[in-house]
């Protein structure tokens, strides 16, 4: 890799924020943040990031969701891999597992909170090596 | 008291309406009776009597008895009498009793005064009117006898009305022997207000027990509907409390996810700079963060038991598979604290569950076990089939329950004080989710066990249906 990959974390509650910024920049990465979508969208017009992290909960109960949707329905971004980082872990209603789901929010990975910087750095390492192939 | 008049009413309008029913039987009865009587004593015995007199008397009972009989349909088809009807029926009874007082007076006239036993059918006649009236009426009712018969005997013994005989019933005529009519009035006046006395008083004791009878049912049916609320409102708070449970947990997830993370963080990547006593300090923080992450998942996981209904997610499950994984994933830790993991589990065993449900129970049950035992031991996992039922036995060599412990054993939050002064972590939830689990599988959770030597705990689940 010549170039850091770049990575944009969307998420609403800056302790765990921070947290992951100082996971990922130790992890070699070049690492920007928002707050909410809007301002995502904003940072992913000047530049786009290689991977994206979203936290589910934000304004509303399912903004990640959303955001995630919107993304992967958008030709110019569907190739860009999400991990998404959620507290709630399995029955919510919401669908979390490929092999469970047919119907599956097709993004490419999930971490539960709180999040563990080992397994945060191999999820990331892995979806980028399977972007790049 | 002021609940059941309504009641009171309604059923003295019933009683009243079955007493004149039951009157009016007794009559047509009566009626037969004296025309079989006269028949024979004209006949048979070919006794002397005022037959033509006797004949018009029955008459007229039967001609009033008809009377009031026809009425009577009128009250019977009324679904419920108002009070008016009530007064209506209580005056045609009074009228009855009265009539048939003076029908019998006159019939013992024509058939030989004070010389005719049929004198003590008075005592008929004012026990019925005890029975269907207050003891003040029916005392009336007796006095209207005794003056009906007094001026009866009185009459007769002093030549105002004729003397009809009864040609050979008796040899001699006694209308006119003082001594006789003065002893037949008296003993028949005391033996009439004794009637009343008895027959009223029965009565008011029948009443009473009817009445407190009626005020305990009363009592009974509110008591049964407080219940019914209470019970309602139970559920309701039971419901509520789980919701705010949930709530509280989903709230404390995320500050909690991030101190955990911001802790990690801390001593992992600034390791050079965290030495000594502040790392001590960052690393208890972490720990106790831990400790309530747990309680907090198994919050959660005590709320959604709550409302967990079966067959939702029910699946076809293999027990000695899910054992196996679950003893795979408590291997390491239990390695750790020195303690082996035996596992008993021949049989393949199907039953239908929730997976996770009971892989949490599983993970519960196998990691106290664990938890809760000195080194060296063993803890045992056996799977048998016992009457048509899975049972999973998860046996230890720990430090036990003591027995004062037990019943509150599966209570949310408990902790046994054993367990507690070993220092390990429990949220005292674990328990309480399982048994919540297991029932909702139709199955059932028990434990035995001796205090210093081990437990052995017992999951019971129905098989799955061929």
């Amino acid at each position: 890799m010549a170039q850091a990959a770049y990575i944009l974390i969307v998420e609403d509650d800056a302790d765990i924020l921070e947290a992951m910024r100082i996971i990922l920049e130790d992890g070699g990465y070049e690492v920007a943040w928002a707050m909410d979508s809007g301002e995502a969208r904003q940072l992913m017009k000047r530049r786009r990031p290689d991977l994206m992290i979203l936290d589910v909960m934000m304004r509303s109960p399912d903004e990640g969701f959303q955001f995630a949707y919107q993304l992967k329905n958008d030709p110019q971004y569907e190739n860009i891999p999400i991990l998404i980082v959620t507290s709630i872990a399995q029955k919510t209603g919401f669908s979390f597992s490929p092999e469970t789901d047919g119907d599956f929010l097709p993004v490419e990975g999930f971490i539960e909170k709180p999040v563990n910087p080992q397994q945060l750095l191999n999820n990331i390492k892995q979806l980028l090596s399977k972007a790049n192939n | 008291m002021g609940k059941i008049q309504p009641k009171e009413v309604y059923e003295e309008g019933t009683d009243l309406l079955q007493n004149m029913h039951w009157l009016i039987g007794l009559r047509w009865l009566f009626v037969a009776a004296i025309i079989v009587t006269v028949l024979f004593c004209k006949y048979f015995l070919t006794l002397g009597a005022a037959y033509f007199q006797i004949g018009i008397l029955t008459a007229v009972l039967l001609a009033y008895n008809i009377s009031f009989a026809v009425g009577g349909r009128f009250f019977y088809r009324q679904p419920q009498l108002s009070s008016k009807q009530i007064d209506l029926v209580r005056g045609s009874l009074f009228t009855q009793i009265t009539l048939d007082l003076i029908i019998l007076t006159l019939m013992i006239h024509y058939t030989g005064g004070g010389e005719n036993p049929l004198l003590f059918f008075y005592i008929f006649h004012v026990t019925i009117a005890g029975i269907m009236f207050p003891r003040r009426t029916a005392y009336l009712f007796s006095l209207l006898a005794v003056v009906l018969l007094g001026f009866l005997l009185g009459s007769e013994y002093f030549g105002v009305i004729s003397h009809y005989h009864l040609k050979g019933f008796l040899p001699v005529e006694l209308y006119r022997e003082g001594t006789y009519i003065l002893g037949l009035g008296v003993t028949l006046t005391l033996t009439l207000m004794t009637s009343v006395y008895l027959a009223t008083t029965i009565m008011t004791r029948l009443h009473r027990r009817e009445l407190e009878l009626e005020q305990a049912r009363q009592t009974l049916l509110e008591e049964s509907r407080s219940c019914e609320i209470s019970l309602a409102q139970l559920d309701r708070l039971h419901k509520e409390k789980s919701d705010f449970m949930r709530k509280v947990a989903h709230e404390l997830r995320a500050p909690l996810a991030a101190i955990k993370s911001c802790l990690q963080v801390a001593r992992e990547y600034y390791a050079d700079e965290l030495t000594g006593k502040p790392r001590e300090m960052i690393e208890r923080a972490e720990r106790r963060s831990d400790g309530l992450m747990a309680l907090v998942k198994d919050l959660l996981n005590l709320s959604q038991a709550t409302e967990f209904s079966p067959a939702t997610n029910f699946q076809p499950l293999q027990i000695d598979k899910l054992l196996s994984t679950v003893i795979e994933f408590c291997r390491p830790i239990a390695q750790e604290q020195g303690i082996q993991i035996v596992a008993q589990l021949e049989t393949t065993v199907e039953v239908m569950a929730d997976p996770q449900g009971l892989e949490e129970v599983f993970t519960n049950l196998l990691s106290n076990a664990i938890k809760y035992s000195p080194e060296k031991t063993e803890v045992t996992v056996s799977l048998k089939v016992d009457d048509e039922r899975a049972c999973i036995y998860f046996t230890d060599q720990g430090i036990g329950i003591d027995p004062e412990d037990m019943p509150l054993l599966f209570t949310e939050f408990f902790r046994a004080k054993n367990a507690k002064a070993l220092h390990v972590e429990g949220t005292g939830l674990g328990l309480a989710l399982s048994k919540r689990i297991v029932e909702a599988h139709g199955g059932e959770i028990s434990v035995e066990s001796t205090l210093g030597e081990g437990s052995s705990f017992k999951l019971q689940l129905p098989l799955k249906p061929a």
